[in-house]
């Protein structure tokens, strides 16, 4: 079957980014299709590729990078969210009069709600992970 | 349709899920905080509805010993395998 995620909460702040990633592995070790996660709200902290995990902890954004290349799945924050927490990419730091510093983690990219709405009608089940 | 809680109550939304219920059809999946409500002391289920918290959350709280009889524990396999079954899901 085709999935896309909802990720709403905030990756250190509640379980949301993490119960989603362990559903995500199953996901495709049912040979599920997971086309696009679509980060919302504080979810889009994740995307911030500017963040630094300690040493000795896994890294749950290397983990997200990891399935996405495994499954071929999007990772989409939303970008007024993302904007809205100063997470921006180079081009849209540039254009807001900001220093053109790449925010964005690899893999990621920043796009409206209508490509969570585009994923909702593309997939046969749409799974939200709250915060 | 497959409910997802993932708040303890006293939140307002088992209250709201429980009211829409049907437990004939629909299945409700405790995890993260959510699964706290699993507890034995915890007697409010309609009769008949299938109940599962996810083990790794109640793992991670320490409360395998004391869940209600009727709940069911699965893995993430299980929650897929769940909205497999459930056309539709509504994440409280």
């Amino acid at each position: 079957m085709k999935y896309a995620l909802l990720v709403n909460g905030a990756p250190l702040d509640s379980q949301a980014a993490r119960s989603a990633l362990y559903f995500s592995q199953a996901l495709l070790a049912r040979e599920h299709q997971l086309l696009r996660v679509f980060f919302y709200g504080a979810g889009v902290q994740l995307g911030n590729g500017l963040q630094i995990s300690a040493q000795d902890e896994n890294s749950l954004l290397g983990e997200w990078q990891a399935l996405a290349l495994a499954g071929n799945t999007e990772l989409v924050l939303c970008i007024a969210a993302a904007q809205r927490r100063g997470i921006l990419s180079a081009t849209e730091a540039q254009r807001h009069g900001k220093p053109p510093v790449e925010m964005l983690a690899t893999g990621f990219t920043l796009a409206g709600l209508g490509t969570l709405v585009d994923a909702a009608l593309d997939v046969d089940r749409l799974i939200t992970f709250q915060g | 349709m497959l409910h997802i809680i993932n708040k303890a109550t006293p939140d307002a939304s088992l209250e709201q899920c429980l009211a829409l219920i049907d437990p004939q059809q629909d299945a409700v999946l405790l995890v993260a905080d959510g699964v706290l409500s699993a507890l034995a002391s915890y007697a409010y289920w309609p009769r008949g509805l299938a109940v599962f918290v996810l083990s790794r959350d109640i793992e991670a709280r320490a409360i395998n010993a004391y869940l209600a009889p009727h709940i069911q524990i699965i893995d993430d396999a299980g929650f897929v395998a769940l909205t497999e079954q459930h056309t539709q899901s509504i994440s409280w």
